[in-house]
């Protein structure tokens, strides 16, 4: 290589680090700065409320609906405002204009107040004051477009769910996608109570209502904080106060470290933050390393130029300095091709994090300053050794033309390779688990048999009215095998639901247990095993009756055998109940969680509907998946009212849950690549740099007739010895790191031996690729020419 | 043995032209001992590598045991080298990195000779230098003539019928110089052909004939006491 190709080579290197260290960078940005676009974001806390019922805690994420206003009033002055936040619990909302009709998930039943928590910028309004009186809208203007088809429509009216009437009093900014949820039509809390006939539910045991307060100036949230206990004596039901807690959770630390139950929708990992944090590190540790090699790869030619300036009388100082300049030059002009690159790749980046990133929006004080601190640590990691190397060389031995023995460099640079193919080697392993843990949370059991299985949401449908002839119709279908129904849908979220453990129904005893309250045929259609008794029967005698548990809910109800269990009363407040049957234990969530005490309710498809009718599965027939779904539509139309119900496969609901899992396997895939290539351009110098340090003893063992193959393998060997350090050193931290991700997951692949002989394998081929590269290099040493001037 | 026919060899760097030989013919026989003198610049060193094989003429014609070589590709080059040719460099040119041992063994090695083989033969060419008590040492660890001896030792160790010397005494000391010098005349004795390129005259008395060169042409050839002239 000469050095205009060095030069190349070394901007390229950094090019490929910077750029990905810029999306990483733009990436966590986005993920530290969430929620902070509020005025006094710092004041502004969620209450959650913790519940202990009999060791089986529930971590709510929302509240009873009094708590709002109630917790404003006790705490005077320390709170300024609240607001409470209502979406039916349903993770989508139908919303119609005209025959304009959309699932939004931007829905909710607010309070005034929230407008004097969170900050909201105005387009359009007549009014002062929002949502004070029933049947009030505000919606964003992206709402506006998608329902009206333009923003000039205050006063025009919406219908949610088909039978709630609201007519849009202001049209407000969206706000910015780094929120931990985002609304598109919010509507007065009152408009709910005159739904209920002019009062809000006044119990504290339901707790639907993501509530959100704001202390004033002067209140430190401890204060509050300590008063809570006391709150909750003095407001909670007798039944429940004594096993409840509310907490103050601060606004900022929502997306990044909230995982509680009934999450307004899946927040952030810290954990995500710190790896990417750590990758980008590495990459740049990586780029930097280049640098140096490459820069000292030169100094064949610039310890000439270095040596004559010495002896014109500057001063290592002086040299220094200019080094360092240079290097600091040359990280500003990759930067520079960074940006045009980071650019370039952002639509493709946006569509793999699923944002919206723009360059020009990320133009803050802050931001330059952490970018123009990216460029001096990189030109000082990568300019200062070679600046301290070669300004140290020894100017007289230069001259006469001794350049190997004018520096020893032998022992850090192999420091430098090692930690550049340790880095590598960790980055291809862990993208390798990482892969393999994505594969296996698609591909593992959670207890349901994912195939040829649809789910209809027929949440606030007219299904439950006529789901039995629903079902009638159906199962005649021959693509059909047999429908059933329940409150949510297993193995994606359940909720909780009050118990009397024993014959005991004093209701000061009740537990609220995870549960699922279904119809019949639920356990044949998601295809749960029944480990022991029996499955609910199809007639009507265990409707209040008869309840499935878990092994582990036995084991909480303190039966050693799960089998023991069967007999025991689990009294609902609508039935005295017994334990008929266990069933397997199941995932009731992601893999992430462990399968946790768990029952299964039979009630009614008649006297009940709507409790259990919430979500209908319809398990078809293999390879009849068309004609199902044209049929399931067909009958859905005359069953279901005039709202248009989603029919998913419960498959991709399934796979959508690991959304993030997915992202994170990309980047992975994308970084372990990158970091091969960043450390294949830094081989390819230190390679090319390495023939002309032993260009010596090559030249000597070409004169005794070794081949330039020969040479090659003596310099890839000397590469796969460092190699071989590496891997040793690199198994135990690969080891704990896998382990340490892994243990987020209940259920998880384990450390592979495999993936790690991939990995080194990987590497140890991008060695012996790079030494190929620079076979012709070697052919070049002229012993000739080398050892006359040696 | 070797013959050379209107040798010209010239080195381009940009846009300068050197011409290092300029129309040599010469032929060296079987059990030669030829010395090549000059002054610096004049291309001794460049006739040795290319008489070597490890560099290639401009142009002209050049017989190596009555093969035409001197278009020949680096691997037969290489391969012709391996056993036939055995180098002395002026500064040793040992790699610092294998000890005595290793050294004297690499032309052994490329050669593929096996390893007890090797073992053998080293130990017979330490023996004949008489540096096998250092066999182990690193070249570091050595005086110059015990370097010059080593480096001897791995010219011979493939018993070579040609061995190429530059300066072997050149960076050595007077006394040491006389034994490396003895050494290679006792070779030249036992039918080994030897062409040296020295500055001294004291070396160049150990052969039987004497090119000198200057400005990259033969100006003038004696042969020595003791060598019937066969030209």
């Amino acid at each position: 290589m000469n050095n205009r190709m060095y030069f190349f080579v070394n901007i390229l290197g950094l090019v490929l680090g910077l750029t990905a260290v810029f999306l990483i960078g733009i990436y966590l940005n986005d993920e530290l700065n969430f929620d902070r676009f509020h005025k006094d974001s710092d004041r502004i806390y969620r209450v959650i409320q913790f519940g202990n019922y009999g060791g089986l805690v529930e971590r709510s994420s929302s509240c009873p609906f009094p708590l709002g206003p109630e917790i404003d009033d006790y705490f005077g002055e320390k709170i300024t405002s609240h607001t409470r936040l209502f979406n039916y619990q349903s993770p989508s909302t139908q919303i119609a204009y005209r025959n304009i009709v959309h699932y939004d998930s931007g829905f909710f039943f607010t309070d005034p107040g929230f407008f004097e928590v969170f900050t909201v910028d105005t387009i359009d309004t007549k009014d002062e004051k929002w949502l004070e009186k029933p049947f009030q809208a505000v919606i964003t203007s992206n709402a506006a477009r998608k329902y009206f088809g333009h923003i000039d429509v205050v006063g025009k009216n919406l219908t949610i769910e088909n039978h709630l009437q609201v007519e849009v009093q202001a049209v407000v900014e969206d706000w910015p996608v780094h929120s931990h949820f985002d609304f598109s039509v919010l509507v007065s809390l009152d408009s709910y109570a005159q739904m209920r006939g002019g009062e809000l539910p006044t119990n504290w045991v339901q707790n639907p209502c993501w509530t959100y307060i704001k202390v004033s100036e002067q209140t430190n949230q401890s204060e509050i904080q300590k008063s809570l206990p006391a709150f909750v004596k003095s407001h909670f039901d007798a039944f429940i106060r004594d096993n409840n807690a509310l907490f103050l959770q601060p606004l900022h630390d929502i997306h990044l470290t909230s995982h509680l139950e009934y999450e307004i929708r899946k927040n952030g990992n810290m954990e995500y933050v710190y790896i990417f944090g750590g990758v980008a590190l590495f990459l740049i540790l990586m780029a930097a390393i280049n640098y140096i090699n490459l820069t000292t790869a030169t100094f064949a030619s610039r310890a000439r130029e270095i040596a004559v300036k010495k002896v014109l009388g500057a001063t290592a100082g002086n040299i220094r300095f200019q080094l360092f300049i240079e290097a600091f030059i040359i990280t500003l002009i990759a930067a520079v091709i960074s940006l045009v690159f980071t650019e370039l790749l952002l639509p493709w980046f946006n569509q793999v994090t699923v944002k919206d990133f723009e360059l020009l929006d990320l133009i803050s004080w802050r931001n330059l300053l952490f970018f123009f601190l990216v460029l001096v640590a990189v030109a000082a990691a990568g300019g200062i050794y070679p600046a301290i190397f070669i300004a140290g060389l020894n100017p007289a031995r230069i001259l006469k033309g001794n350049l190997r023995r004018a520096g020893k460099t032998g022992a850090s640079r192999k420091v430098l390779v090692v930690s550049q193919l340790f880095i590598s080697t960790l980055l291809v392993f862990a993208a390798l688990t990482i892969h393999d843990q994505y594969k296996h949370l698609l591909r593992s059991s959670n207890g349901i048999n994912r195939d040829n299985l649809f789910v209809i949401n027929a949440r606030f449908s007219d299904l439950y009215k006529s789901y039995p002839e629903f079902k009638k119709e159906i199962e005649k279908h021959d693509a059909i095998y047999k429908v059933t129904a329940s409150d949510y849908i297993p193995g994606i979220d359940h909720n909780r639901h009050g118990f009397f453990v024993g014959s005991d129904t004093a209701v000061n005893d009740v537990v609220f247990l995870p549960a699922l309250r279904v119809v019949n045929d639920f356990f044949e259609v998601y295809g749960l095993e029944i480990n022991e008794g029996r499955g609910f029967e199809n007639d009507s005698s265990d409707l209040l009756s008869a309840v499935l548990i878990n092994p582990e809910m036995a084991r909480h109800l303190g039966y050693e055998k799960p089998g023991n269990a069967i007999g025991a009363d689990l009294n609902v407040y609508y039935g005295n109940e017994q334990v008929v049957g266990i069933f397997e234990d199941f995932y009731p969530k992601t893999l992430h969680d462990e399968p946790n005490p768990f029952a299964i309710d039979l009630v009614s498809e008649e006297k009940n509907p709507k409790m259990g009718i919430q979500y209908a599965a319809v398990r078809y027939k293999p390879g009849n998946k068309d004609e199902a779904l044209t049929y399931i539509k067909r009958s859905l139309k005359r069953h279901a009212g005039d709202k248009q119900v989603q029919i998913n496969e419960y498959k991709d609901i399934y796979y959508n849950q690991y959304a993030e899992e997915r992202l994170f396997n990309q980047l992975a895939g994308i970084m372990s690549v990158l970091s091969l290539i960043i450390s294949a351009v830094g081989l390819l110098g230190l390679v090319s740099f390495m023939i002309l340090q032993k260009s010596k003893e090559i030249s000597v063992r070409k004169v005794h007739g070794a081949s330039n193959r020969s040479i090659l393998g003596l310099i890839a060997g000397e590469f796969i010895r460092i190699f071989i350090v590496v891997i040793l050193f690199a198994l135990p931290v690969a080891w704990y790191l896998s382990r340490l991700w892994l243990d987020n997951f209940a259920s998880h692949v384990s450390f592979s031996l495999m993936n790690w002989i991939l990995a080194v394998l990987t590497v140890a081929l991008m060695i012996i690729i790079v030494a190929v590269l620079r076979l012709r290099e070697a052919a070049r040493v002229n012993p000739a020419e080398i050892l006359k001037y040696e | 043995m070797l013959k050379i026919n209107n040798l010209i060899k010239v080195f381009r760097a940009d846009e300068v032209e050197t011409v290092a030989l300029n129309d040599i013919s010469l032929e060296i026989h079987e059990g030669e001992f030829v010395a090549i003198m000059g002054p610096s610049g004049c291309g001794k060193t460049t006739l040795l590598n290319i008489l070597g094989l490890i560099d290639l003429p401009t142009s002209g014609q050049y017989f190596f045991r009555n093969k035409e070589v001197s278009k020949l590709k680096e691997k037969a080059r290489a391969k012709l080298r391996k056993g036939s040719i055995g180098f002395i460099f002026q500064n040793f040119n040992l790699i610092e990195e294998l000890n005595v041992f290793e050294n004297v063994e690499l032309p052994l090695i490329y050669m593929g000779v096996s390893a007890r083989e090797r073992k053998r033969k080293v130990m017979e060419a330490l023996e004949k230098v008489q540096i096998t008590h250092r066999q182990r040492h690193f070249p570091v660890q050595l005086s110059g003539g015990q370097q010059q001896r080593v480096a001897v030792a791995r010219a011979v160790v493939a018993d070579p019928p040609l061995i190429l010397a530059d300066e072997p005494t050149g960076n050595l000391d007077s006394a040491h110089g006389e034994e490396v010098m003895q050494l290679l005349n006792d070779l030249n004795s036992n039918g080994t052909t030897i062409v040296m390129v020295t500055h001294s005259q004291r070396d160049a008395d150990y052969s039987r004939r004497l090119i000198r060169l200057f400005d990259g042409k033969i100006i003038h050839e004696n042969v020595g006491a003791g060598f019937e002239e066969k030209m």
